[in-house]
């Protein structure tokens, strides 16, 4: 089981993200990260079989470059992937946007990706707000 | 880890915020001001009273934002009474404008005062807004620092529905606008506060996740609201996203009894609906907002540069002009090809660098004319005069700068027209005239220059008695001989007034003076003309940079001058035997016209030999053609000006210095002042005979040559 920082580098020349992601071994356990004050809305967790995306607080724009490199990774690792909400207190419409272009491109790439927890509150309430409840059905 | 922890805040980027809001505001209160001056023409144009409500809303919805929590709360009680006014339980009239304009001016002095806090500020406010709830007849609400104003989405919420209307709403947002901090998702549910809202995503725009800029938005909505609000509280919702969508709402087909009273008559519910929302009648096709699509196809966005790095920037391109001519300089000097071609290219560059720089400093000149919609208002009302003040060629753009030393030359022109050009009421009915007189404010290119006229259509100035009181000032001898044009300019003379009485607005003879001395700064020129009982015009020819010109490089023994290249209309030849056959006197036969000149060299006492060949370059003026005899012609010049201090801050025929490729200074002629300080030297019956055959010494003229060589 592997876990990554990353670091995304965006090409503003060309207006389009690389998938060109940087990885960063984490150097010590979480404990360390808080003091250094790093802040990770989002960790990704690898198995054999499956990758685990585990959201958490306050998903804002700030967040979204960092979102988009773990489910490229996990896209790439061709794997079963399950997307855990359960430690969301907010969701915003960047996140949405590239959970549904996540599971498009798992339909057309032939990989799954699930939704765990999707029934929270907050988490339903806010895909319901923008007319996307349907996005933890459309597992892939 | 809490991400508060993380985000540590920044009092230097929130000043920033509250400067951007301060600019911002002190835009809209000007925006505001024409709005409800427009309004109080066409009280019945509900498009002018929903542009007035919006303005007072983003006022004091970002006022309260950025802890402007007294402005917001002022704020709050104006937007009240236009809210009454959208919904037909006020009518706009001449006391709510005014009562409006003056509480803008409330808002404009505590955005100065950014605390707000003075106590003859509150004192004011509470007069305003006492007198306000009079007209609107709402009970009082307490202005506190703390009041959160409520939104007026929730207000039309609050009032008992009549009818129940089926909207459908197109909502396709810009792709920057999670970028500039507006979430969608808060306004979708702002407006599900407002009825019963369907939510139906288009998520066709989304690229593949690879191609996906993870900070733009991708997705639209069509929505379908069921509301007893008005089309206004609708739209309100998208106030502050208005710029960065495309929004189309659709008028709904038909009314729905209200959710929330089961059982209501239909009929009921039916003529409610053609009494409370007669908008919806005359509207068959979606009403369109957003300026997304139409005015900003690029989706590009406007920044806000402060002034001082502007000038500064363009400061920078003045220095690389400078430059660029030394390597010119030494290019031509050496054989190097090489050289050659950079330096071409270089200047190339630089020639477009310079009027780019130019283009960024233009600026329509619409806000310092629209500024004088509230003056002509104001003094029309305390004149008890009826005054419609029309603006033409508003989008006519001009250097910043010379926009920004117009607003007090303009406005003693309007001033004085209103005064004393437009007459009463009463004398224009006896002439038959119209009561509602009009001053007429146009802009207008013409070459390098702009022509800003003021005209009205008022009683005229009569030039004979222009001309009378110019001999009982001792300004002109009983029997000059002048033209109109030349007695008109006489009203520009410092104390010179028509006027019998002194009067709050003018009669003091300062403004015109003012005028000319503010135009001349500028390097403009102002010509007046007059018909007695037709009206007066006074135009206002201004260049549309001051910090670059074409100039003409002409020498004279070792001192270079710089002419503007607009003045100049060709340059000739003058021999020795030219000037024995003038017989002493300083005039030119150019193909049978006789044309006036001044030699350089003995107007600056250079003390050098003669060339057996000199050059006149003839320049267009404001007291006809006159030419200018120097060495030689050296040809065109691309001129940073640069001031020459405060010093010489009174010398007028030297508009300022440059420095050239090779290192030595060159002045900047002003052809028409030097005209004017050689005539001086002169008497009148001389002038009119030629120009003057040698002025006398003058120790500015001579300082001035001394230090730039």
């Amino acid at each position: 089981m592997f876990k990554h920082r990353f670091r995304c580098i965006l090409n503003f020349e060309e207006r389009t993200l690389r998938s060109k992601c940087i990885f960063d071994p984490v150097l010590g356990p979480k404990d360390k990260w808080e003091v250094e004050g790093t802040y990770v809305p989002a960790t990704l967790e690898e198995n054999s079989t499956t990758c685990t995306l585990r959201l958490q607080g306050e998903m804002d724009i700030a967040d979204a470059l960092d979102l988009k490199c773990q489910l490229l990774v996990a896209l790439d690792a061709k794997k079963d992937i399950l997307v855990e909400l359960a430690g969301v207190t907010g969701l915003n419409l960047t996140t949405m946007q590239l959970l549904w272009a996540a599971v498009t491109e798992a339909s057309a790439t032939g990989s799954t990706i699930r939704f765990e927890d999707s029934t929270s509150e907050t988490v339903a309430a806010a895909l319901s707000q923008a007319g996307l409840d349907s996005l933890p059905r459309r597992q892939a | 880890v809490s991400k508060k922890s993380t985000n540590v805040s920044n009092e230097s980027t929130i000043d920033k915020y509250k400067q951007a809001f301060q600019e911002e505001a002190r835009e809209i209160l000007v925006e505001l001001e024409s709005t409800l001056l427009e309004l109080n023409e066409h009280p019945e144009d509900s498009e002018l009273v929903g542009r007035a409500f919006r303005g007072l809303h983003t006022i004091k919805g970002s006022g309260s934002m950025f802890g402007f929590d007294e402005i917001a709360a002022f704020t709050h009680d104006i937007e009240n009474a236009f809210d009454d006014v959208r919904n037909a339980r006020l009518a706009v009239t001449s006391e709510l404008i005014d009562l409006t304009l003056e509480a803008l001016d409330e808002i404009r002095t505590m955005l100065q005062d950014a605390a707000g806090q003075s106590a003859t500020t509150k004192e004011s406010r509470t007069k305003i807004l006492d007198r306000l709830r009079g007209l609107t007849n709402r009970p009082g609400e307490v202005e506190s620092d703390t009041a959160e104003p409520p939104e007026p989405a929730q207000a039309d919420t609050l009032s008992p529905p009549e009818a129940v209307f089926e909207w459908n709403i197109h909502f396709i947002p810009g792709p920057d606008l999670l970028r500039n901090g507006t979430d969608p998702l808060l306004l979708l549910r702002e407006l599900g506060q407002l009825g019963e809202l369907q939510v139906a995503a288009d998520t066709t725009a989304l690229p593949p996740i690879h191609e996906l800029d993870p900070e733009r938005c991708y997705i639209a909505w069509q929505l379908n609201l069921k509301t007893s609000a008005s089309l206004d509280a609708i739209r309100d919702v998208f106030i502050f996203a208005e710029d960065q969508c495309e929004l189309a709402i659709e008028p709904p087909p038909a009314t729905l009894p209200a959710t929330h009273e089961e059982g209501a008559s239909e009929n009921v519910s039916a003529s409610a609906s053609l009494e409370s929302a007669p908008e919806i009648k005359a509207r068959e096709q979606p009403v369109k907002f957003g300026r997304r699509a139409e005015d900003r196809p690029d989706g590009a966005s406007n920044i806000r540069v402060p002034t001082a790095k502007l000038d500064q920037f363009v400061d920078l391109i003045g220095e690389l002009v400078t430059v660029q001519a030394r390597l010119g300089e030494i290019a031509n000097r050496g054989e190097d090809p090489d050289v050659a071609s950079v330096s071409e290219e270089v200047e190339r560059l630089t020639a477009a660098l310079r009027e780019n720089s130019m283009s960024i400093r233009m600026l329509p000149i619409r806000s310092t004319f629209e500024r004088f919609r509230r003056l002509v208002h104001d003094l029309a009302r305390d004149l008890n005069k009826e005054v419609e003040l029309t603006i033409e060629g508003a989008d006519t753009e001009l250097d910043k700068t010379v926009i920004d030393q117009l607003n007090d030359p303009l406005m003693h022109l309007i001033r004085n027209s209103m005064d004393h050009g437009i007459e009463p009421r009463a004398a224009r009915l006896a002439a038959g005239k119209p009561a509602m007189a009009t001053i007429k404010l146009s802009a207008r290119h013409s070459g390098a220059n702009v022509l800003i006229e003021v005209a009205d259509d008022g009683g005229g100035i009569h030039a004979e008695v222009v001309r009378e009181r110019a001999i009982e000032r001792g300004l002109i001898s009983t029997d000059a001989l002048l033209t109109e044009s030349e007695i008109f300019s006489l009203i520009l003379t410092p104390g010179f007034s028509t006027a019998r009485e002194i009067t709050d607005v003018s009669g003091r003879g300062v403004g015109m003076d003012v005028v000319r001395q503010r135009v001349e700064a500028l390097r403009g020129t102002i010509q007046i003309s007059s018909k007695p009982a037709l009206g007066t015009s006074v135009a206002l020819r201004l260049p549309l940079t001051l910090a670059i010109i074409d100039g003409l490089l002409v020498r004279v023994g070792q001192a270079y001058f710089v002419l503007p290249l607009a003045n100049s209309l060709e340059c000739i030849e003058l021999t020795r035997q030219d000037v024995l056959n003038s017989n002493g006197k300083h005039v030119a036969n150019v193909r049978g016209e006789i044309i006036p000149y001044i030699r350089l060299r003995d107007y600056f006492e250079i003390r050098t030999e003669r060339p057996e060949r000199e050059q006149i370059m003839i320049a267009e003026t404001e007291d006809g053609r006159c030419g200018f005899v120097v060495d030689e012609v050296l040809g065109d010049h691309q001129t940073v000006i640069k001031n020459l201090g405060h010093f010489y801050r009174h010398v007028q025929f030297i508009s300022g210095a440059t420095i050239l490729g090779n290192g030595t200074l060159a002045l900047i002629l002003d052809p028409n002042r030097v005209v004017q300080d050689a005539a001086k030297t002169v008497s009148h019956a001389a002038m009119s005979r030629s120009l003057p055959v040698r002025p006398p010494p003058g120790r500015a003229r001579e300082t001035l040559l001394l230090n730039s060589s």
